[in-house]
């Protein structure tokens, strides 16, 4: 007996890949059959930079914004705000970012990443014009069709505004705004220097079909803005929970202060909704490392909200 | 299901076809007891208790090559798929607990909607023939997890001995036809039926046997440990004898967690899955510095709340198999079966 499907890993999907114990005649049968090929979910797509952008005055976050060299790898990379990939250098390794571009925006992706470790750190000696592998897109996103017709409270502390920047900019683009209700943003930073997309955050506060707050912990140089903690900034904003879904993003300790006045605001933790990072490797629930009781955050998350989070072991 | 019963004899022409076409991999006598591949049927013992190494090393390598890649190519052709090894396998003579395991293996690298194309392919080209127990080891406790010395699960060819015969040569098996994939490995074999006596004869010696092997704590109590146990102090006790060396982990059937690493010289190299293990503290460790599990007990507790609490939450049975290797492995003796009967009197 030969196997036509030797050479490459394009492998056949079994019948019933979720057999049970006890229905063994539905395994894998050892002869090719007419099966659907898959594509590997560990290979890499090779895009190219094109504009790097450093982003705080710390030098420690910067943005690519890259694009696929493989035209059709556009068609295979579809995805949704909150989703994230597994960003590569060969030779270097793999680290799961956020996906920061919304796919309204055009075939070019955006990753906003902070130079924390080894990976990070070749990715941030690339110039443009070099290679970055993208493996994705990963994660469940945010959930758009439960959100149309509610409004947004964005609410995002630090550099973990990347997947938020995504949502906003996904409900901002003019065919989609008609889609949601208010959209309020509050972001903050612990100074100026440290706000990602700063220009692009004064062009919103200028649009007059949503509230942006900003804010630092500690003004410094001709800073005019709020100073004040996200918290704190949310309990004086107040934005309404009717109708109105939270999506919060940040540092521990600006969520562990911001949850409890959203629950005062009236959100119910079913409409409180949290992005994780965890450290993973596959992405796609299979290495084992991201969990969170049952639930990977690679695959069930990383959006998971509040009420979810409250019946998982607080082990994240 | 068709059931015949064979000579030994046979058996071993049948095997002396298959090497003939394609790989065989059986257990081996050596200083252990090792699956190793073999060219003829006089090298495979049948006498054993269990291999030493769990079979899902030939599904899921201790160390696999994901992609090859050339930094010195154009940029298109950087990456390199890794070729497939899967050639076609007949993995011959493992326990019934090695083929439950592959079973519990494919509910996590076949999951809709990925699916892992180096596990699938070698699954898929592999016949599993599996050897029915007639003795238990002393660490042995699959029945207490859904398995047992006659359990069908993963085979593809199921072996009863049923005679021992005075010489290795005259013994005479009972063999269950369980899939197509395992008839299809009789083809131009003629099989003879089996007679109802011996077939009842062999289901009475392995409920028997079955009989023998007492049943650890309650695992459907333990099941909702994560609920109502997870913060209680019995972690902090077993976990105080744990060195945290993973062998338990790498010895199981069942786990499966892995790390990816880049290797690369001169512009060239590799991107490798390689086992690893929740039992290590960097398992966790995020690139922050964070860690979500920084101590033993939570790795301890990881270890069993995933086999027993959260597998069976996400795919229907426990992560578990009960061949015993942890059990007999671990260099501070602990016993999985101890911790287990701990955690159920909390639950």
């Amino acid at each position: 007996m030969t196997m036509d499907n030797k050479n490459h890993l394009h492998a056949p999907v079994p019948q019933d890949t979720r057999a049970s114990t006890a229905s063994v005649s539905s395994m894998p049968s050892l002869s090719p059959r007419e099966q659907k090929p898959i594509s590997n979910p560990y290979l890499p797509l090779q895009t190219r930079v094109e504009t790097i952008r450093v982003e705080t005055d710390d030098r420690m976050l910067r943005t690519f914004i890259v694009r696929f060299i493989r035209p059709d790898d556009v068609e295979r990379f579809r995805y949704r705000p909150g989703q994230f990939a597994e960003v590569s250098l060969l030779g270097r390794g793999e680290a799961p970012i956020g996906i920061a571009s919304s796919p309204t925006e055009g075939d070019a992706l955006a990753f906003t990443i902070h130079r924390a470790g080894i990976v990070t750190t070749a990715i941030h000696q690339l110039r443009p014009g070099d290679l970055l592998g993208v493996r994705g897109p990963l994660g469940n996103g945010f959930p758009i069709e439960r959100l149309e017709g509610c409004n947004l409270v964005i609410i995002g502390g630090g550099f973990a505004f990347t997947t938020l920047r995504s949502l906003a900019v996904y409900a901002m683009a003019p065919h989609h705004r008609g889609r949601f209700g208010r959209i309020t943003i509050l972001y903050g930073a612990r100074r100026p220097g440290l706000l990602l997309y700063r220009s692009e955050l004064r062009e919103w506060q200028e649009r007059s079909d949503i509230e942006v707050f900003v804010t630092v912990d500690a003004a410094e140089g001709e800073w005019s803005g709020r100073v004040g903690f996200v918290p704190a900034v949310t309990k004086d904003v107040a934005p309404g929970s009717d109708n109105a879904f939270a999506l919060v993003c940040g540092p521990p300790m600006m969520i562990k202060y911001t949850l409890p006045i959203l629950s005062d605001l009236g959100f119910p933790p079913e409409r409180i909704l949290l992005s994780l990072e965890m450290r993973m490797k596959c992405g796609i629930g299979i290495c084992g490392r991201c969990n969170i009781g049952p639930k990977y955050v690679c695959r069930d998350g990383p959006v998971f909200s509040l009420a979810e989070l409250k019946k998982l072991p607080p082990e994240y | 299901m068709r059931r015949g019963t064979i000579t030994r004899e046979d058996l071993n022409e049948l095997i002396r076809r298959w090497t003939a076409e394609r790989k065989v991999i059986a257990p081996v006598r050596r200083d252990v007891v090792e699956l190793s591949p073999v060219g003829s049927a006089d090298e495979i013992a049948m006498d054993y208790s269990n291999t030493q190494l769990p079979t899902k090393r030939h599904f899921f390598r201790p160390s696999e090559v994901l992609l090859r890649f050339d930094l010195r190519a154009a940029p298109d052709r950087h990456v390199v798929e890794a070729e497939s090894d899967a050639d076609p396998t007949v993995l011959f003579g493992v326990r019934p607990c090695e083929a439950r395991s592959h079973t519990l293996l494919d509910r996590v690298f076949l999951r809709e909607p990925y699916c892992d194309p180096y596990y699938q392919q070698r699954r898929a080209n592999t016949a599993v023939v599996v050897l029915g127990c007639t003795s238990a080891g002393p660490t042995c406790f699959c029945t207490s997890v859904g398995g047992g010395p006659n359990d069908h699960a993963g085979a593809d060819l199921f072996l009863t001995e049923i005679e021992h015969g005075r010489e290795a040569h005259a013994a005479i098996y009972l063999l269950d036809v369980v899939t197509e994939r395992g008839a299809s490995l009789l083809t131009g074999f003629d099989l003879p039926e089996a007679d109802a006596g011996l077939i009842e004869h062999a289901s009475r010696a392995a409920a028997e046997l079955a009989a023998t092997l007492k049943t650890i704590a309650d695992l459907e109590r333990i099941r909702t440990a994560a609920q109502t146990a997870f913060d209680d102090p019995v972690w902090q006790a077993i976990c105080l004898s744990c060195v945290g060396c993973a062998a338990c982990a790498f010895l199981c059937p069942t786990c499966h967690c892995f790390d990816i690493q880049d290797e690369v010289s001169g512009g060239r190299g590799r991107r490798v899955r390689n086992w690893d293990a929740c039992s290590f503290a960097h398992f966790t460790l995020h690139a922050s510095g964070h860690n979500p599990r920084p101590e033993r007990h939570q790795r301890c507790r990881q270890r069993i709340l995933h086999k027993f609490t959260w597998f069976p939450e996400n795919f229907g049975a426990a992560a578990c198999v009960g061949c015993g290797r942890c059990i007999r492995a671990c260099p501070m003796g602990n016993d999985i079966r101890r911790w287990l009967e701990a955690i159920g009197k909390k639950v």
